[in-house]
C-alpha cells in the first residue's frame, strides 16, 4: 500500500467500546498518548502497520485504523504534521463544556 | 405537542432494544464494524474526531420541559454536560460511549425520544418554523403536516434505501424562516380563495458541494394529494437518482439534470398512475393529529401592558433584548422569546445541563412548558406574556441566555468543524468566536442590523454557509486551514446561493475581513435601515471586493 513515504508516520484508531483516539505503540498495544506510539520510518515499515490493521479489526477493540505522517518539534515531541490529525489528537481547540 | 401513541411508543421501544442487542454482539466480537456501522449509523450514532458522536431527534424543532431535562440528564450522566443544537432542529452530544448509547436510547425513549432518520439515506427528520403556531404572519400550524409526513416516512419500506438523505422543510408562513428552497423538498402551507389549506411545493435545494435554490414543481396541491404526490416525487427520485456516484445522488442533481419541467413530467406522470386512495392519510388522521397542536390555553392579557413599557425605558439592556429577540406572537398580550446560544465568544448552538435545565423550568413558569429548536441553532418559548417578559429575562441573564443578537451579525450558525467533525477541512467554531468578539459592541450590532454570517468547515456545508448573507467555508490549503468568503447567499423567501468574493484568507485574517465587508457596507447604505443583503443586491459585489483585496 504505502509505496512512497511522505514522512515518518504513526498508526491511530479509535477504542471500540469509549470512541478514545489511540496510538499503536512499540509492544503492540494502543495508548492514549501520541508519545508513546511506534514510529515507521521506511516504506517497509509502514506497510507492516496493514498486518496490525488487520488483527486490530479481528481483535474487536479498537476501529478505524489508519497511518498518519508525524514529525517533531523543537522539544523532540512527536507532533502531527497535518492539522487534522493534529486536531484529532489535541482534542478541541476550543474551551467547551463550561460556558 | 405531539404525543406518541402506542403503535409508535412500542416501535421505539423495539428499536432501542435492538439497538442494546446490536452493541452487545457488536462489543464480543460477533458483529464486525463493517456491518455494525450502518445499523449504528440507522440510530444516530456516528463516529467523530475524539469520540462517538449521538445525533437525537426533534421533530419539527418542537420539545417538552421533560424532554428538554432528559437531555440535560443525558448531557450530565454520559457526556461531558452539554450539547450542541444544530440546523437540523436536532441536538447532538458528543462525547457519548459505544458501551453506554443503549442506555441513552432507552432515556430517550422514556420521554418519546430518539434517533431515529437523524442519519443514512432514509427521509430525515422533518424541520419546520420555530415559530410554528404562533407566527403573526402564518396561515396556519405546519407542525401538524410535519407530524404527518413523519408518521408517514419512519421505516418507509420503499424509501428507507433512497440514493442519499432526503430532506423536508415545512413553513405556514409567508417568511420562509425554515429554508425550505435548500431542502430536498421544500412545502409552503396555503389557503386558497375558498379557505382551503393547500400545499405549493419546491424540489430539488440543497447545500453541500453543489448548492442548489429549490424550484416550485407545484402551486397548490391539496391537503388530499399531499402524500400521494411526494410519493411520486421521491418514486421517480428512487428509480432515476444517481446510485453510481455519492457526489451526484441527492435529488437537486436529478432535477437540475433533468430540468424542472422534465422532472416535473416524469413526477406527475408517476401521480396520474397512483392508486392515491391508497397513499392518503386514513380519514380522520390529520384532525386527531391536529388536536395535540391545539395552541394552549391563552388568557386574555393586555397587549404591551404599562409594566413592559416601564422595564424597557429604566432598562436599556432589557430594551435591546425586547428589540432582537421578542417577535409579535398571533395572541394579543403574549410575545415569541427567542433565546440566543449565541453568547460572545461562545460556541454557537451549545448549552449546558444546567442552561436545558432552567430553560425546562422557565417554559414551565411562563411558555405552556413548551421550547422550540431554531434551524439557526437558537431556542424559542413561543407563548410568554408580554407582561412577564421582563422576569423571563432577568431568570436568563445570569445563565449567559440573554444575549441580544438574533439576527444580529454575531447570531452566527456555525457547524462542529474540525473541532469535532470527522469530515472538517478546517475549524468552524474559533472563527465564529472571533467574529463575535469583533462585533461584540452592542451598539455597533444594533447599528448594523439584520446581517446572517454562516460558517461551514468543509464543502458538505452543513453551517448552511453558501445561504449566509456573508458565508465562511474552511478548506485545507497544504494542510493549513484558509477560509472562503461568500457574499449574497440567503436563506429565505428570496433564497439565494452566496458568490465567492476572491482568494481566501487565514483563520487569523477572517474577523479582519469580516470587519472590512462590514464596514463598507455601513459607507455603502443610503440610510441606515438598508440592510447588508439589500445594499449587497444593488451594488454587487465590486465594491466588497475592492474594499478586500484593494492592497494586496
Ligand atoms: C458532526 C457530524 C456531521 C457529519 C458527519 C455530517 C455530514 C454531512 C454530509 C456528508 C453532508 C453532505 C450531504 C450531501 O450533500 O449529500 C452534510 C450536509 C448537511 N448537514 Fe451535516 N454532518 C454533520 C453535522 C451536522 C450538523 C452539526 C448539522 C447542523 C448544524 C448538520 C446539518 C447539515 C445540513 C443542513 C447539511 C446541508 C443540507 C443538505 O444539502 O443536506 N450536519 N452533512
Ligand atoms: S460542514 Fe463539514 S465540517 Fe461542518 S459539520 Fe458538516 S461535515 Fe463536518
Amino acid at each position: 500500500m504505502a509505496k512512497k513515504l511522505k514522512g515518518d508516520q504513526v498508526l491511530t484508531g479509535q477504542l471500540l467500546r469509549e470512541g478514545d483516539v489511540v496510538f499503536l505503540t512499540e509492544g503492540g498495544n494502543w495508548s492514549l498518548d501520541l508519545q508513546d506510539a511506534k514510529i515507521a520510518t521506511t516504506p517497509e515499515k509502514v506497510e507492516e502497520f496493514d498486518l496490525f490493521i488487520a488483527q486490530a479489526e479481528e481483535a474487536n477493540l479498537v476501529i478505524d485504523v489508519y497511518p498518519f505522517v508525524v514529525e517533531r518539534d523543537d522539544t523532540g515531541k512527536l507532533i502531527p504534521s497535518h492539522i487534522r490529525e493534529k486536531m484529532r489528537t489535541t482534542g478541541p481547540s476550543i474551551v467547551y463544556a463550561e460556558l | 405537542m405531539y404525543v406518541y401513541d402506542d403503535f409508535d411508543e412500542k416501535f421505539v421501544r423495539e428499536r432501542a432494544a435492538q439497538f442494546r442487542d446490536q452493541v452487545e454482539r457488536r462489543l464480543s466480537g460477533k458483529l464486525s464494524e463493517a456491518h455494525f456501522r450502518p445499523l449504528r449509523l440507522m440510530n444516530g450514532v456516528y463516529l467523530q474526531l475524539h469520540a462517538y458522536m449521538l445525533r437525537v431527534a426533534v421533530p419539527y424543532g418542537t420539545l417538552s420541559s421533560p424532554q428538554l431535562r432528559q437531555l440535560a440528564m443525558i448531557a450530565t450522566k454520559y457526556d461531558k454536560g452539554y450539547g450542541h443544537f444544530t440546523t437540523r432542529q436536532n441536538i447532538q452530544f458528543n462525547w457519548p460511549k459505544l458501551k453506554d448509547l443503549p442506555d441513552i436510547l432507552d432515556d430517550l425513549a422514556d420521554v418519546g425520544m430518539h434517533a431515529i432518520q437523524t442519519s443514512g439515506n432514509c427521509i430525515r427528520n422533518v424541520t419546520s418554523d420555530q415559530w410554528a403556531g404562533v407566527a403573526a404572519d402564518e396561515v396556519t400550524d405546519p407542525r401538524p403536516y410535519a407530524e404527518l409526513m413523519r408518521q408517514w416516512s419512519s421505516l418507509h419500506p420503499e424509501f428507507s434505501y433512497l440514493p442519499r438523505k432526503f430532506k423536508i422543510a415545512i413553513t405556514g408562513a409567508e417568511s420562509d424562516r425554515a429554508a425550505i428552497a435548500f431542502h430536498d423538498i421544500g412545502i409552503q402551507v396555503l389557503k386558497n380563495d375558498a379557505g382551503e389549506i393547500g400545499f405549493a411545493v419546491y424540489v430539488g435545494g440543497g447545500l453541500g458541494r453543489t448548492p442548489m435554490v429549490g424550484k416550485k414543481i407545484r402551486d397548490f396541491i391539496s391537503l388530499d394529494d399531499l402524500l400521494p404526490y411526494l410519493v411520486a416525487i421521491l418514486r421517480a427520485y428512487n428509480l432515476e437518482g444517481r446510485r453510481d456516484n455519492k457526489y451526484k445522488a441527492r435529488i437537486k442533481i436529478l432535477v437540475h439534470e433533468t430540468g424542472i419541467d422534465g422532472f416535473k413530467a416524469k413526477v406527475e406522470k408517476i401521480f396520474d398512475g397512483l392508486e392515491k386512495d391508497k397513499l392518503r392519510a386514513p380519514a380522520g388522521e390529520i384532525e386527531r393529529i391536529q388536536g395535540f397542536f391545539d395552541l394552549p390555553n391563552y388568557e386574555t392579557v393586555e397587549p404591551n401592558p404599562e409594566t413592559l413599557t416601564k422595564a424597557r425605558s429604566e432598562n436599556a439592556a432589557f430594551d435591546s433584548w425586547v428589540k432582537r429577540n421578542v417577535a409579535t406572537h398571533k395572541q394579543a398580550g403574549y410575545a415569541i422569546a427567542n433565546i440566543s446560544l449565541k453568547p460572545i465568544a461562545g460556541i454557537p448552538g451549545d448549552a449546558t445541563d444546567e442552561q436545558m435545565n432552567l430553560v425546562a423550568d422557565l417554559a414551565e413558569k411562563y411558555s405552556f412548558g413548551e421550547i422550540r429548536v431554531t434551524h439557526e441553532q437558537n431556542l424559542v418559548l413561543a407563548h410568554v406574556k408580554e407582561k412577564e417578559l421582563f422576569e423571563l429575562w432577568q431568570a436568563l441573564v445570569p445563565a449567559g441566555l440573554a444575549t441580544a443578537n438574533i439576527g444580529a451579525i454575531t447570531d452566527m450558525i456555525t457547524c462542529p468543524g474540525l473541532d469535532y467533525c470527522a469530515l472538517a477541512t478546517a475549524r468552524s467554531i474559533p472563527i465564529a468566536q472571533k467574529i463575535s468578539e469583533k462585533f461584540a459592541d452592542q451598539k455597533r450590532q444594533e447599528d448594523i442590523g439584520d446581517l446572517k454570517v454562516k460558517i461551514s468547515g468543509c464543502i458538505n456545508a452543513c453551517g448552511h454557509h453558501h445561504a449566509g448573507h456573508i458565508g465562511i467555508l474552511g478548506l485545507d490549503k497544504k494542510g493549513e486551514e484558509y477560509y472562503q468568503i461568500t457574499l449574497g447567499g440567503s436563506g429565505d423567501e428570496n433564497a439565494a446561493v452566496g458568490e465567492i468574493l476572491g482568494p481566501g484568507f487565514s483563520g487569523d485574517d477572517v474577523a479582519g475581513a469580516i470587519d472590512t465587508l462590514v464596514n463598507r457596507y455601513v459607507e455603502l447604505r443610503n440610510e441606515t435601515t438598508e440592510t447588508f443583503l439589500e445594499v449587497v443586491k444593488r451594488v454587487g459585489l465590486e465594491p466588497f471586493k475592492e474594499a478586500l483585496y484593494a492592497n494586496n
